[in-house]
């Protein structure tokens, strides 16, 4: 992204957004309600207008950007589909449609990689399960699977961890540790760190519609490692823990500012 | 089986099979995307085209097909513009279609509003050799997009968004659900009635839905209910002497009410027998 606004309709919610990622860069988003952490990945999904600037993927303009079988992505919703039971092996097939020409029937490769990433979220009991009739937790790790079931290059997630029970939370921080060692790129937005900590290589903080820090994953910040922007005070956080509801934390920010 | 040897009634049966075949594949679309209505919005503005079809005297079903189809892609475009809602885009089209097919018909010579009643709540036995091969034609096509794009029309309906973001053409798949609901809309104006289609579209999926564990098996008992209803409602409309229409729709809502009744049953009696078992 360089010099992007982005938001909807004629409303900015981002704005002057420099923001780079590269191959095989875990990227953790971070803020308060509010100050455009899902905007920001929505802009690279194509889900947001860009208003100004420009949004590139793998150097090439959203716009006319094809290959999206390279990005998955995980949605903020807590629950799967609409009132027609559907089973997780039915939803996490979805994931595998950019792969494929419109109307060409799946292949054994396309029902393998539905397999594998059922069976990375550590679904594979449920496959004929109806989505709906599993726990919040469970539903989220089949937009997990759904997601990894296209193979991306670059997985984009949306508040993961949110609200999701501690197997769900290990279970995801596992998966991602292993895409990242396998050269995935990821970038997620979340509240809480918790158990992502050791999977992240950079933290990004948006505040008020701007990236106010983007450098070394908060714990080296939270030990006095210097940001690019300048000491960060950040004691209080506990990168282990859940955040406070209102991400107490983004004070981070507040001391950057007033440096 | 008397009724088999009327002619009338093996064309009004073989339609009556076609759109208990083709209505649910399409209504499942529908039902999953909070859409149930919109083959009421359609069958409203296919009826101004049979309106201009009686006052030229040209094929009303014809008419009405390019109408539905018309209606069916601006009322899409509308609602994925975000012009205005699809409330009130569907809203338009109830009432610009009902005034328009009761305006024009009123000129035609003798016309009056009571022409269209056969429209409205189904004439099958009024059903010609035409109309039947046309609607064969129609629901080969809407079966060809429902059956063969089924994975696509899931992720679409199931999560626009996500279709959106994995690059999937959402647009041109949703103009294409439409498309095919205003044909299946059409199909079904003989049969069941533009008034009532909607119920066809939508009754044997809910009911199917109570009792299926996946899309597909949805799918698949929803086809059988539209099947059953269809032909029997016929057969019984004939000795009976009843409208086809108001027949079919009423024995769905009754293998609905049959469905739910025995599924609340079976649900209380296992958690009877769940809380039993903790107990002891």
């Amino acid at each position: 992204m360089r010099g992007a606004a982005v938001g909807y309709g004629e409303r900015a919610v981002l704005r002057e957004v420099d923001f780079r990622v590269d191959a095989g860069e875990a990227v953790a988003v971070l803020g308060p309600n509010g100050a455009g952490k899902s905007t920001l990945i929505r802009a690279i999904l194509g889900l947001a207008d860009v208003l100004a600037g420009s949004v590139e993927l793998y150097g090439v303009p959203r716009s006319s950007f094809r290959a999206w079988h390279r990005v998955g992505y995980v949605p903020q919703s807590h629950t799967v589909g609409g009132g027609i039971p559907s089973t997780v092996r039915e939803v996490v097939s979805s994931g595998r449609l950019a792969h494929k020409r419109i109307a060409r029937p799946f292949s054994t490769t396309d029902r393998r990689a539905v397999e594998a990433a059922i069976h990375a979220v550590n679904l594979s009991a449920q496959t004929r399960n109806p989505v709906g009739t599993l726990s919040g937790g469970q539903q989220r790790r089949v937009l997990i699977a759904r997601a990894l079931a296209g193979e991306p290059e670059l997985l984009v997630l949306d508040e993961p961890t949110a609200g999701v029970d501690a197997e769900t939370r290990t279970v995801l921080a596992q998966t991602l540790a292993q895409l990242v060692a396998g050269g995935t790129t990821i970038l997620f937005v979340t509240h809480e760190l918790g158990e992502m900590v050791p999977v992240i290589t950079r933290t990004v903080v948006v505040e008020r519609g701007r990236i106010s820090y983007d450098g070394a994953p908060l714990p080296e910040l939270g030990h006095g490692s210097v940001s690019p922007l300048g000491r960060a005070d950040c004691e209080h956080l506990d990168p282990h823990g859940a955040a406070p509801e209102s991400f107490s934390g983004l004070r981070l920010s507040t001391g950057l500012e007033a440096r | 089986m008397e009724f088999l040897s009327y002619e009338f009634m093996q064309r009004a049966l073989l339609a009556a099979l076609l759109v208990g075949l083709t209505a649910p594949t399409v209504g499942v679309y529908l039902v999953q995307r909070r859409l149930a209505l919109i083959g009421d919005g359609l069958g409203h503005v296919a009826l101004a085209g049979v309106a201009i079809g009686v006052l030229t005297s040209q094929a009303p079903v014809l008419i009405a097909l390019v109408f539905a189809v018309g209606g069916a892609l601006a009322l899409e475009l509308i609602r994925a513009r975000g012009r205005t809602s699809g409330d009130v885009a569907l809203a338009i089209m109830f009432y610009g279609g009902i005034a328009g097919g009761v305006v024009i018909i009123s000129q035609a010579p003798g016309g009056t509003p009571g022409n269209l009643n056969a429209f409205l709540f189904g004439a099958i036995t009024t059903t010609t050799g035409a109309d039947v091969a046309i609607f064969a034609l129609l629901c080969g096509v809407v079966l060809m997009v429902t059956l063969g794009l089924s994975r696509y029309l899931f992720a679409v309906s199931n999560d626009e968004e996500y279709a959106l973001a994995s690059g999937l053409p959402v647009l041109r798949l949703n103009l294409l659900l439409v498309v095919v609901t205003a044909m299946t809309v059409v199909v079904s104006m003989r049969v069941i009635g533009l008034l009532l289609i909607s119920a066809l579209m939508i009754l044997p999926i809910a009911a199917a839905q109570l009792i299926a564990s996946s899309f597909r098996q949805t799918v698949a008992i929803g086809v059988g209910i539209g099947v059953l209803v269809s032909v029997s409602g016929v057969t019984l409309s004939f000795y009976a002497d009843t409208p086809s229409g108001g027949t079919i729709v009423l024995l769905a809502i009754g293998v609905f009410s049959v469905v739910a009744l025995v599924r609340a049953v079976l649900t209380a009696a296992l958690r009877r027998r769940g809380s039993t078992a903790s107990a002891t």
